[in-house]
């Protein structure tokens, strides 16, 4: 394989290992304000 | 009663409940000797690779038939909440740690005793060191095993899947008694050659050194693992 | 989530500072640092894995001290940023773990070789993995907060203990120092830079893991709150 190919899959591999955990915490950010609009229209028809 | 007293009455406890189920120590040596068969199919015992990686076939019946008792040793206590009453007792907590990794060194010991000769006997092995050495050798490595394994078995017996998950952080934990187990086993098994000398000096010394921190760390911290 | 508003401070600049960072990392590895001799491109790897490398174990001390501090403070925020900064932990060994091979496979012409700290950080992963198991298998939270740095702490001391055996087990001869001595001094820059830059992505990930944590949690006590209350 040529050199260029190591470089590039290291580097890529390194990228999208990052990329995916941002998406992870993207998500579980996603999650949290999913809960809490839920809770907030629990809430609601109280008040 | 001294604090020794009670230590020996909490093993001589854990001994008697054996003697009455007998349910460990039959299952762990029976689990070791399974672990023999399986070896001798994979590696033909009469070829010379098989001698090579004698040491750490019996490192591997070791080790698992180790963990099969580990996993019971406070799983056990947790039916009818023996642990409670075991929490309950008028000793220092860690007299209960102690004794437990005293009991659970008693039991896999006496399976070692008799798997040992076994494993010896299926792959046609001749021991060419010293036995008491290798005796000792085995016994450092053991007690590495056990008083980490004693410790990480109290830890996952309080979480949901502690049988499943003591092999889990049990095994990359004990990488360095693994290792330094089976190289002390191999250079004793050759018969000890003059230039392999320091070498397995090295490696019992790592050994004890691992055991001396592995004892010392668990007793501070047992007190957090009992805690309900 | 008002209360827990400090946790985010000065989170956007930190974002900030690791995005340039980050940019700046690049430049130095791909254009800055001068080409080595021998691997030429590949060795542009070493980069990134070092700066992973050096991060994941740092990122375990942190593990470590935290663990130390709950149990002595039984302060739930020390659980917090031990679970988050192991989950980077794990993420950057993961890294390491992925380009070491890569390297490796161009330089000494196998995909792995069981070299000390190549073998170290595989066994790591192993027990930092144990460790997410271990908070996974428990669900009261200060139960789980005091097993969890109970294992932490184990596992942290364990390290030293591994990196030993494992160089004395392996006797195959290293090939070559991975920084093959002197480094050249532009390349030592670079290499600094992308630690650097490496840093401030794990403060970056952990203070945003850890606001997560917090929030959940918050979520969950309102939750229980109003449920009391129906």
């Amino acid at each position: 394989m040529d050199r260029l190919a190591y470089v590039w899959m290291a580097f890529s591999i390194t990228w999208i290992a990052i990329f995916v955990y941002t998406l992870m915490l993207g998500k579980r950010q996603q999650k949290l304000a999913h809960e809490l609009e839920l809770l907030r229209q629990a809430i609601k028809p109280k008040k | 009663m001294g604090y020794w007293r009670k230590l020996g009455a909490l093993v001589g406890k854990d001994i008697a409940v054996e003697f009455k189920t007998k349910e460990m120590l039959s299952s762990m040596f029976i689990f070791s000797f399974l672990v023999i068969v399986i070896f001798a199919f994979a590696f033909t015992p009469s070829r010379a690779t098989t001698r090579e990686v004698f040491p750490g076939i019996l490192w591997i019946g070791f080790a698992f038939a180790g963990v099969l008792g580990l996993n019971r040793s406070f799983a056990g206590e947790k039916d009818n909440d023996c642990l409670l009453g075991l929490m309950l007792t008028p000793v220092d907590r860690t007299a209960i740690f102690l004794a437990k990794a005293a009991s659970n060194l008693l039991f896999l010991v006496a399976v070692e005793a008799v798997s040992l000769p076994l494993f010896f006997v299926l792959f046609d092995y001749r021991l060419e060191g010293p036995l008491w050495l290798l005796l000792a050798v085995i016994l450092l490595g053991t007690i590495g095993f056990i008083v980490i394994g004693t410790f990480l078995a109290a830890l996952a017996a309080n979480t949901r899947a502690s049988e499943i998950l003591l092999p889990l952080i049990l095994f990359p934990v004990i990488m360095p008694v693994v290792i330094g187990a089976v190289k002390c086993t191999a250079i004793v098994l050759a018969g000890v050659p003059p230039e392999l000398k320091g070498e397995l000096v090295r490696w019992v010394q790592l050994l004890g050194v691992y055991n001396i921190i592995f004892l010392t760390v668990p007793l501070m911290l047992f007190d957090y693992v009992l805690e309900v | 989530m008002r209360g827990k508003a400090h946790n985010l401070r000065g989170h956007n600049l930190v974002a900030w500072i690791t995005a340039f960072l980050m940019l700046v990392s690049l430049y130095a590895i791909f254009w800055y640092a001068p080409l080595e001799k021998y691997m030429l491109e590949v060795q542009k790897i070493f980069y990134i894995h070092v700066g992973a490398a050096w991060n994941a174990f740092f990122a375990f001390f942190v593990v470590f001290v935290a663990s130390v501090l709950y149990l002595k403070t039984r302060d739930l925020k020390y659980d917090v940023l031990a679970a988050a900064s192991a989950e980077v932990g794990l993420l950057f060994t993961t890294i390491v773990l992925l380009t070491g091979p890569i390297w490796g496979k161009h330089s000494w012409n196998t995909w792995w070789t069981w070299e000390p700290r190549l073998t170290t950080t595989l066994i790591l992963w192993f027990i930092y993995f144990a460790y997410f198991l271990v908070r996974a298998g428990v669900a009261e939270k200060a139960r789980r907060a005091v097993l969890s740095a109970v294992f932490g702490i184990i596992g942290f001391l364990d390290v030293p203990i591994i990196y030993i055996s494992v160089r004395w087990w392996g006797s195959h001869p290293m090939v070559f120092g991975k920084t093959g001595g002197g480094l050249h001094p532009m390349m030592l820059h670079a290499l600094i830079v992308s630690v650097v830059a490496f840093t401030f992505l794990y403060v970056y990930f952990c203070q945003k893991a850890m606001a997560l944590e917090n929030t959940r949690q918050e979520l969950q006590e309102i939750k229980e709150k109003l449920r009391e209350r129906i």
